[in-house]
Formats: C-alpha cells, sequence, structure tokens
C-alpha cells in the first residue's frame, strides 16, 4: 500500500518538474528578508516596496526574453534565512552582523556550497542599534543594577554580542546575568507583562517600546563603539549561474540607500507602510543624526568588526573557523557602482558617526505637517508649547543626548533646566550626574512640558 | 492508542516475528518461537538499527541528494562527537533536569486532577452534565495552541510552561478513567453493595482497582502528550529545558545539537513512558492473582 502510495505521489509531482524544466525562460530569485529588522530595509522592504530590483534586472545577452519570478520571504530573525539558504530553498539573504558571520561560517563547512557577502545596508559605526530595555515601571536604570536579574536576548543577534562586551566593559561577567534566549516579538511582549527584568535587542525593538510607552532603553550599544552592521549575502551557487542579478541587486541596495538619505522623511512614512513599524520609529534611525548611516560598501573596517563578531562567536556558540577573503566579495558592488557612474572608493572610505555632532537641531514631527527644526532644545520646547496650545497634534519630538550625541524621542529622555538652556539625556542617571557636576534641574518630558 | 499497547506487549511482537520467519526451516521456527525468541527479537532489532545507523552515515556524509536533500545532514559521528561535549556541559544536564520537573510536576497535578475528575464524571451524573461540556470543547484544542494566551494569564512564564504540559496531559487521564470507571461491571458494585459496602468502599475497592488499566493507559499516552507540549513550550516562551536546548541550536544552526536533542526528548519521553507501565504492574497484582 505505501509503495503504490508513494507511486501516485512521484506521479503527480512529475508535471511540475516537467514544467520546471521546460520553462526556461523564467529564472526565480529567491530572498529572505527581515520586516522586523530596520537595518535591513535598504536591501530587502525597501528594494520590495520600490520595485527597485525590477528596474535593474538584466534583459540582454543571455537574458534576452527572461522573465522574473521574484520571490520575497520574511522572517523575523537571520537564523532561518541561513537554515533556508542551507537548504537551497533561497538565493538570498539580508541579516546582521552577527547573523551573517553565522551564515558565511556555516556554509564554509559544508562541503561545496558557499555563501558570498556582496554588498551592507547601512551602519552605525559606534553599535548603536543594538540597546537594552526595562519596562517603564522598572526601577533599574543602568546595567549594573542588572546582575543577578534575567535578561532576554534573541541569541545569535548582534544584540546577543553586545551583551558580552557591554559585561566587558562594564567590568562584569556574562555570567553575572540570567541570560536566555527570546525572539524579539516574545521578549517585547514580556516587556510590555513586565514578565522579565530586561530585553536586549536589535532596532527597532527597544525604539518600538519606547514609543508605544511599554519599554525604555537603559543601554545603547553605542556605548561598545563595535560598529552595528548589516549586509546581503548571496549563495555562490546562483552568484555565478547569475552574476549579473547579483549586480542588479547591489544596484538595487546603492539605489534603496540613496532613496532613504535623500528623504528620510517620507521614506520613513513609506517604510512605515510597508512594515507596520511607526514612521516615527523609522525616522529616529534614518533622518539626519539618526543611528542609522545607508551605505552599501564594504569598508576595511568592517572587515575587522566581523572578525571580532566571528571570534566571539567561535568562543561562545562554536561557530566554525570563516575565511573572511573567501566570504566576503566586492566585486558585484563594486561593477554596480561602475555601471550607475558613481565612485566606489570614494564612497568606500568614508565612515560617518551620526553621534559625533551633539549639536543637532531639535525636531518636531507635526502631525500631517511635517518635520520642524529648532536651534536649541529651549526654543523646541516653547515652539512645543504654542504647538499644543493650540490643538496641535504632535507625532513625535526628537532630541540628542548631550553627552554622546544619540538621537532619542524627546518624551523618554531626561532633561537638565539651568535656567534657559536645557540639555537631554538618555537615562536618568547620566542626567543626575550631570546636575551634580554642572548644576540645574533633572526633570523628565512631562515634568519639563508642565514647567515650560 | 492501540499501537501504544500492542508496542508495549512483548508477546505481541513476538508473534508478529514468527509470522515473518515462517518460511524458514522448521528448526529455526522452532528456535525463534521458543526459548531463544528473545535473543533473536534483539539480534534482528539491533541489526535493524545498526543498519538505520549505517544508512544515515553513507546518506549524510556523502550528501546525497535523491528527492530528499542530506547535503548539510550532521552524520552520526557528527552527532555523536555532539552529544559527548553536551554530556561534558553542566548546562545540559540543568536543561534536561529542568525539563524532567516540569514534566513531573505538571504530570503529577493533571493524574491527581484528571482521575478525581474522570471518577467523578463517571460515577455522578450531575458532575458528568456540568462538566463533560467543558471536556468536550477544550479537548480538541491543541496544547500548544495555548501558548500565546498561557503567556498571557499565567503570572510568570515558567507556570504557563507547566500549564500547557498539565493540558498535555490531562486529557486523555481524563477521558480514559471515565471510561475505566464506566465499565466496571455492575455485578461487581452490586455485590460489594450487597455485602455493606459504602460508595466510598465501592469507589476505592472496586470502581478504581478495575478502572486502573485504562487509567494507566491514558496516563502513558498524557505522558508522551505531555512532552509534546512542553517542548512546543520551551521553545517558543522558555529560558531554559530540553526544548529550550534545541531551539537556541536551530538559532545558531547548530545542526548535530538539533538532532542531540531530538533524541533525547524522544529517550525522556520513552522512559517516562516506560515508568508508568512499570509502575502499573504492583498495582494491577489483584488481575494476576
Amino acid at each position: 500500500m505505501p509503495a503504490k502510495r508513494l507511486a501516485i505521489a512521484v506521479a503527480l509531482s512529475f508535471p511540475g518538474i516537467l514544467a520546471s524544466n521546460a520553462d526556461a525562460q523564467t529564472i526565480t530569485i529567491r530572498i529572505g528578508h527581515q520586516s522586523m529588522c530596520t537595518d535591513t530595509y535598504p536591501a530587502g522592504v525597501a528594494i520590495k516596496g520600490l520595485h527597485l530590483l525590477e528596474k535593474y534586472l538584466p534583459h540582454t545577452g543571455k537574458y534576452k526574453g527572461v522573465s522574473y519570478d521574484i520571490v520575497w520571504r520574511n522572517y523575523s530573525s537571520g537564523a532561518p534565512i541561513t537554515n533556508m539558504m542551507l537548504a537551497n530553498k533561497l538565493d538570498f539573504g539580508v541579516m546582521g552582523d552577527y547573523p551573517l558571520v553565522v551564515n558565511g561560517a556555516k556554509f564554509q563547512q559544508t562541503r561545496d556550497a558557499r555563501s558570498i557577502l556582496f554588498s551592507m545596508t547601512a551602519y552605525n559605526l559606534d553599535g548603536a542599534g543594538n540597546s537594552i530595555a526595562v519596562p517603564t515601571s522598572s526601577p533599574i536604570t543602568s546595567v549594573k543594577q542588572l546582575v543577578g536579574k534575567d535578561i532576554s536576548v534573541p541569541i545569535g543577534s548582534s544584540a546577543w554580542g553586545m551583551l558580552y562586551e557591554m559585561a566587558q566593559q562594564a567590568g562584569l561577567k556574562y555570567s553575572d546575568f540570567r541570560v536566555s534566549n527570546q525572539t524579539p516579538m516574545v521578549g517585547i511582549s514580556a516587556i510590555a507583562a513586565r514578565k522579565i527584568d530586561a530585553h536586549a535587542d536589535f532596532c527597532p525593538m527597544t525604539e518600538y517600546m519606547e514609543y508605544k510607552g511599554t519599554g525604555r532603553m537603559i543601554y545603547s550599544g553605542a556605548e561598545t563603539k563595535i560598529p552595528y552592521l548589516h549586509g546581503v549575502v548571496v549563495t555562490r551557487a546562483f552568484a555565478q549561474k547569475y552574476p549579473e542579478i547579483v549586480v542588479a541587486y547591489a544596484k538595487a541596495v546603492i539605489a534603496a540607500d540613496r532613496w532613504i538619505a535623500e528623504n528620510p522623511h517620507v521614506a520613513s512614512k513609506k517604510m512605515a507602510a510597508w512594515t507596520m513599524i511607526p514612521k516615527e520609529v523609522l525616522y529616529l534611525y534614518f533622518s539626519q543624526g539618526g543611528y542609522l548611516t545607508p551605505d552599501p560598501t564594504i569598508k576595511a573596517k568592517w572587515l575587522d568588526t566581523l572578525a571580532y563578531d566571528h571570534g566571539l562567536l567561535a568562543k561562545y556558540a562554536h561557530v566554525p573557523p570563516l575565511d573572511m577573503h573567501q566570504w566576503v566579495d566586492a566585486s558585484y558592488l563594486k561593477t554596480a557602482y561602475q555601471q550607475m557612474g558613481l565612485n566606489y572608493a570614494k564612497q568606500a572610505g568614508t565612515l560617518k558617526n551620526p553621534q559625533g555632532d551633539t549639536h543637532m537641531p531639535p525636531q518636531i514631527w507635526v502631525a500631517g505637517k511635517g518635520i520642524q527644526q529648532y536651534g536649541t532644545n529651549a526654543a523646541m520646547f516653547q515652539a512645543l508649547g504654542k504647538l499644543t496650545a493650540k490643538g496641535q497634534d504632535i507625532d513625535a519630538v526628537y532630541v540628542y543626548d548631550a553627552q554622546s550625541g544619540l538621537k532619542m524621542f524627546g518624551k523618554t529622555a531626561w532633561y537638565v533646566k539651568d535656567g534657559t538652556s536645557i540639555d537631554a539625556y538618555l537615562t536618568k542617571g547620566e542626567a543626575l550626574r550631570e546636575q551634580k557636576e554642572k548644576g540645574g534641574k533633572v526633570l523628565s518630558y512631562t515634568q519639563l512640558r508642565a514647567a515650560a | 492508542m492501540n499501537e501504544a499497547a500492542i508496542s508495549m506487549n512483548p508477546g505481541a511482537r513476538r508473534r508478529v516475528g514468527a509470522r515473518a520467519g515462517s518460511t524458514r526451516r522448521k528448526a529455526v521456527r522452532r528456535a525463534v518461537r521458543g526459548r531463544f525468541g528473545f535473543v533473536f527479537q534483539i539480534l534482528t532489532g539491533g541489526a535493524a538499527i545498526a543498519l538505520g545507523i549505517l544508512l544515515w552515515q553513507y546518506v549524510a556524509s556523502h550528501g546525497t541528494h535523491l528527492y530528499l536533500d542530506f547535503e548539510n545532514v550532521p552524520t552520526p559521528r557528527d552527532v555523536g562527537s555532539a552529544l559527548l561535549g553536551a554530556l561534558q556541559t553542566p548546562d545540559f544536564y540543568a536543561d534536561v533536569g529542568i525539563s524532567v520537573l516540569r514534566i513531573a510536576g505538571s504530570f503529577g497535578i493533571a493524574a491527581i486532577l484528571g482521575v478525581a475528575i474522570g471518577v467523578a464524571i463517571g460515577r455522578f451524573r450531575w458532575f458528568r452534565w456540568a462538566f463533560m461540556p467543558y471536556i468536550e470543547i477544550v479537548r480538541p484544542i491543541p496544547a500548544i495552541t495555548w501558548i500565546p494566551l498561557a503567556i498571557l494569564i499565567w503570572p510568570t512564564t515558567e507556570e504557563s510552561i507547566l500549564f500547557i504540559t498539565f493540558l498535555g496531559a490531562f486529557f486523555p487521564i481524563v477521558l480514559n478513567t471515565i471510561q475505566g470507571v464506566e465499565a466496571t461491571p455492575s455485578a461487581l458494585i452490586n455485590a460489594a453493595r450487597t455485602l455493606g459496602a459504602k460508595e466510598w468502599n465501592v469507589l476505592f475497592s472496586v470502581v478504581l482497582p478495575s478502572a486502573l488499566p485504562s487509567i494507566t493507559s491514558g496516563a502513558a499516552i498524557g505522558m508522551g502528550v505531555s512532552w509534546f507540549s512542553l517542548v512546543a513550550g520551551e521553545m517558543i516562551g522558555g529560558r531554559a529545558g530540553i526544548g529550550y536546548y534545541t531551539w537556541n541550536a536551530y538559532q545558531l544552526i547548530q545542526y548535530s545539537n538539533i538532532v542531540v536533542g531530538m533524541i533525547t526528548i524522544g529517550l525522556l519521553s520513552t522512559l517516562s513512558t516506560r515508568l508508568i507501565y512499570l509502575m502499573r504492574y504492583p498495582l494491577l497484582r489483584w488481575q494476576r492473582a
């Protein structure tokens, strides 16, 4: 009986096999991306939403008359994408630094399957993007208070790597915390329900929680000074068969990055519609002074960063060795730059640190009217008072940490008011330290609004 | 349920083996049927397993790709060394220990509540009328679909995992208890009553012993389902346990460790089910006497 059933199954699947062989004019491109990981957007949702891949796919030479079937699959982390790529069910994968390293190393462990890192998406030089959040009502204000507490984190993510770095820099051991594995979605609900002391994750999780009012950032990955990166990998089998398609993908990433950099306000609104992540949260990352610098080039520094990340993964997660030179290949991206008339070397030589400037103009996103900028926090709060007095709805307020230059939501920041000057800080602890040194009064957003 | 019963009964397996060997010479047939049957059973089973492992080693090490793709499947050797590695880390024992404790706790509660409610439903019709609709509505809902709601309702994640594990064991036990209680021969109950037994005596001396075989079958099934539910709960919401271990291995694409987790879960589930059948023997002495 089972033999008969098997025969039927084979017979049924046969026409499918024949059809796919006969129809050689269609090339299927299977992409794994993450709509819940902001830094992947330039190679994921932005390309998908703007149909950029379709724009650059080749139609000449051996691609003459070819039609393309682009399959986008959405995942909540990098691991399942690597799993699907290893199983030859995906050709491209967009993911963060740590999952990328796992991807490269796992491919190199196989007999002859390999993956190629051919483009980055965006970065933060200091590591902002990863962060640790606690429930809004939690008394915890610094990582030292997390000793002996439960922290959840998606294991194998770059936020997980940040925890090791944070422990080391704070003079603590990773084992001082009770770390457990939790996916972003479960982590967000655990924080909202106050079922965990802290949750470490990549962006947009913490900022999303701050926006929703359920969580509060107590630590930014910017303190680690380890760059926060995302990129795109392709299977070598696909790249060897269709190198021009990889170049087309690289062009799409370049175009998506430029689209975001040129008008972050519009891009945030568009991407919010495609991902369900609020536009105010996305603007925090992609605007001037925001965390994420869109840039596809594979910088020399990134190789050091990825090698460093690999060291941590090898030590703590038994990830196999990774031959960087075999894995990283910028040639597709360089061809894309050249064909678009752009200068790769020049772009690859730039390194931008959005946190470097603590004097960025604070902003108000006025509902329905867009972004307004102000010279100082004091001027911004004055204008905010007038706007709300007129009954104007406010989507978000953005300020910058007076010490690190980190862009933050105005409503979650802490302020030191000294006379007419107002400085913003990420944590209350930081604000109190400043007040001790320079004097003034520590106020929360609501207190400040009431006082103004 | 039937399959479980058959596989648990060595006699049934022996009969199947004898049928398969019926074309062999008479002497062999006699030996297989007779005293040495057990030895032949072990040898055949061992050889079959060894063949399976050899086949696995072959397809995995050659990366066979014949519709099924074994390209990246770990070999038994990989799994063996991953297992040795796991056995040398205290965390692995902690994960196994926590899972076993969770099973012991929630299965224990499920057994006590399940038997109590099952007996009440089987014996008292008011109870039956009131409780049966609940059982019928909730029973078909797979325990793992409760996970999001359980996390929401219970104060800690630990309790929600225990609850899901409990649900897995509870329903098979309740249903089999009801069945066993109802199947108690009324002649026995009447005889006991005639001899002056109170309801309480009838329950403990007649109904429960009579229902015990059915209850233990329910408990055995419940044990299997509760492992299934536990692992699902640990994968989604857990912070420790063997399901959590397996899920972590997946997050880091450690295929060998995933198989170690699978084998461990299978082994624990088998051992705990065996334990139930072992516990049944002293309790069912009256049947053999």
